[in-house]
């Protein structure tokens, strides 16, 4: 053992002391002599450690015995904590570099909406500042109205797309996680460009239905004037005639729903405040389709008098697809039933007929425009293959959800869910 | 000068986050109205009416957060009696707050013009001026609130000069269009709404500059309203 051993020559040394002293005449002296030696000794050993220890970056005194063990050790622990904290460093700012170099814009939020930390890509899109914004509440440099609910909602299981104010305004995409304590890490991309591709294909789509339209009138008149007095037309021009109308029927309605559709698409994201009376509107959609289909009348269930908030003829063109569907894609006395229920946290809007059915293979592509399921038998009913794509825009719009349920053969149940935060 | 971490220098924890509090709801505020500016000139370029009364009937909000940051900064004086860089918060604060709610008072106003202007059907100018004066002047909303944000006083008195080429582009705008109106007589219904907007436009940049003036007043306690050249001005004080 060191310590024995530094302590048994301690012992030793001032036996030696007491020795010689006995030796000259008085042993106290003696052995106070070699004590006092020791402690000069120590302290001093004492006083070098402890010189050494306020600034360990100097290299250790080389010092004898015990003391030179300590030393070694506290030398040598020192040593592999810093190289530990040398590479945990790295790695950290490894990390933060590549946080840095990101495309995407990086912004680490404290609990209390202050930033802790933002890369370059941040600073560009937001228009942060680095290291001067650290500390400053996020929401107020970003100052968007709908940013800061979005952050209060404690919502994020969308992201948030917005456009940002300022010198350029660009349309931000928001992806939020939060990790930690209540910390947040905000992740934002440029979708700039996407948003106006997308903005220019439904002006597009609106622009050519509007074009289209005007000549497509003065076509569909000329063609009733002449079929308005068929009998004075030769025979073979009367059936050409007649097929053309009926297409240029099909058009009309065609440019009619496009029309329609890029309207919904362009007013998505505007808040609906308007107080729609569900129950009303089946009752009117009942009225409408007595008048289409006399011995076929729409079953109603209506089981809750809520209303909810939305665009009445919005939600009117959703419900009467579903029904006009119901009643195309059923045999001539097939019957169609529609029900308005509030169940637990929602309520639902069922259109249920007893048609040829769906094959569940099919429901992801139903939603999309001119998908048909079969080609055949669609064109014979005069759909326009835009029915369901105009139902998801108006479901999205109104924060509902559009359920399928359906088997080949056993009929169909299309369910619009709205939950029930939308109505206040 | 005064500093970010100022505020959070006082022992009462309550007395920092009140203060904050009025900060925060200030700039929360100010969004609001920036947006509200920038939606009805757009409302107005693209002739949608819809988005025009949408931005008329949001005005009423505006208005309650000008009532409630007024009560609160009423409560701090009453309660905490702030002195110094605490009294010129809630005395800058009590001043911006003013300032933003006319800013939406004036971006209303917009709307209106907006759904007038609509209504009267194609204009001869084609809203040249009022894009142009609109953008310029909510690039300086924005940095004005920046500058209360991050008692920026640099920025602040740059958004003070850059009122004067506010100024001067209403000028030539109000030239232009008076243009309009002599080249054809029946353009002038149209263009006195655009007149009005851009008045309107124009008061926002005053507005702006004033909430910037409010800035070099809060960082430095210097009132450097109506002075001729306010980098001059601050150059005296600072060689006194």
């Amino acid at each position: 053992m060191e310590w024995l051993s530094a302590v048994s020559k301690v012992f030793f040394f001032i036996a030696a002391g007491g020795l010689l002293g006995w030796y000259l005449g008085d042993p106290m002296v003696g052995v106070t002599v070699a004590a006092l030696a020791v402690v000069f000794f120590w302290s001093r050993q004492m006083w070098r450690l402890e010189h050494w220890l306020r600034d360990t970056s100097d290299s250790p005194p080389d010092v004898p015995g015990i003391w030179g063990e300590m030393v070694a050790r506290v030398y040598r622990k020192h040593r592999s904590a810093e190289t530990t904290q040398k590479r945990l460093q790295s790695t950290v700012d490894y990390l933060l570099d590549s946080f840095s170099a990101m495309r995407d814009g990086v912004v680490i939020v404290h609990g209390n909406g202050a930033i802790r930390w933002c890369n370059e890509a941040a600073q560009r899109l937001l228009g942060l500042q680095h290291p001067q914004d650290i500390g400053q509440l996020i929401t107020n440099l970003v100052r968007l109205p709908e940013f800061n609910e979005y952050l209060d909602s404690g919502d994020y299981a969308e992201p948030l797309v917005f456009e940002t104010t300022g010198g350029t305004r660009l349309n931000l995409r928001m992806v939020v996680t939060q990790f930690s304590d209540g910390d947040t890490l905000l992740f934002l991309s440029d979708v700039t460009e996407v948003v106006r591709t997308e903005q220019m294909r439904t002006d597009f789509v609106g622009n050519v239905s509007h074009e289209l339209r005007t000549p497509l009138t003065v076509i569909t008149g000329y063609l009733e004037t002449f079929l308005g007095d068929v009998s004075s037309l030769p025979a073979p021009y009367a059936r050409g005639l007649e097929q053309m109308a009926g297409q240029a029927r099909r058009m009309e309605s065609l440019l009619k729903d496009l029309l329609w559709l890029s309207k919904i698409e362009s007013t998505e994201h505007r808040v609906k405040n308007d107080q729609v009376d569900i129950p009303a509107l089946l009752v009117e959609l009942a009225d409408e389709i007595s008048s289409i289909y006399p011995d076929r009348p729409l079953q109603l269930e209506i089981s809750c008098q809520e209303g909810i908030l939305g665009e009445y003829r919005e939600l009117y063109s959703a419900v009467s697809n579903l029904v006009l569907n119901g009643y195309k894609y059923s045999g001539p006395d097939g019957r169609v039933f529609a029900s308005w229920r509030a169940e637990a946290g929602c309520i639902r809007l069922d259109v249920v007929d007893q048609g040829i059915g769906i094959d569940p293979m099919q429901f992801p592509r139903l939603t999309e425009r001119f998908y048909r399921v079969d080609e055949s038998r669609s064109l014979a009913s005069g759909g326009t293959g835009l029915g369901l794509a105009i139902v998801k825009h108006v479901a999205t719009a109104h924060g509902a959800e559009l359920k399928i349920d359906s088997k080949p053969g056993q009929g169909s149940t299309f369910s619009l869910i709205f939950a029930h935060t939308n109505k206040r | 000068m005064l500093k970010q971490e100022d505020y959070k220098q006082h022992i009462s924890e309550q007395f920092n986050t009140e203060l904050e509090e009025i900060k925060n709801h200030l700039l929360e505020m100010g969004g609001k109205v920036e947006k509200q500016l920038i939606e009805a000139v757009e409302a107005l370029v693209s002739r949608n009416t819809s988005v025009a009364e949408e931005i008329i009937s949001r005005d009423h909000e505006v208005n309650q957060m000008e009532m409630r940051i007024d009560d609160e900064c009423a409560t701090i004086l009453a309660r905490r009696q702030p002195a110094a860089s605490d009294l010129r918060l809630v005395v800058s604060v009590i001043k911006v707050n003013t300032d933003i709610e006319r800013i939406g008072d004036e971006a209303a106003k917009i709307a209106r013009q907006g759904i007038r202007l609509a209504d009267e059907g194609a204009s001869p100018t084609n809203f040249v001026e009022i894009r142009h004066i609109g953008s310029h002047v909510a690039s300086m909303l924005h940095k004005a609130l920046d500058a209360f944000a991050r008692l920026d006083m640099d920025l602040a008195v740059d958004v003070v000069k850059e009122d004067n080429d506010v100024d001067k582009e209403y000028g030539s705008a109000m030239r232009s269009l008076v243009t309009f109106m002599m080249e054809d007589q029946r353009n002038i219904g149209p263009i006195l709404n655009e007149m009005w907007a851009l008045r309107s436009l124009e008061r926002i940049g005053d507005h702006a500059a004033n909430i910037a003036e409010h800035v070099v007043y809060l960082v430095r306690g210097l009132d450097v309203r109506h002075q001729e050249s306010i980098e001059e001005y601050i150059e005296q004080v600072d060689e006194r």
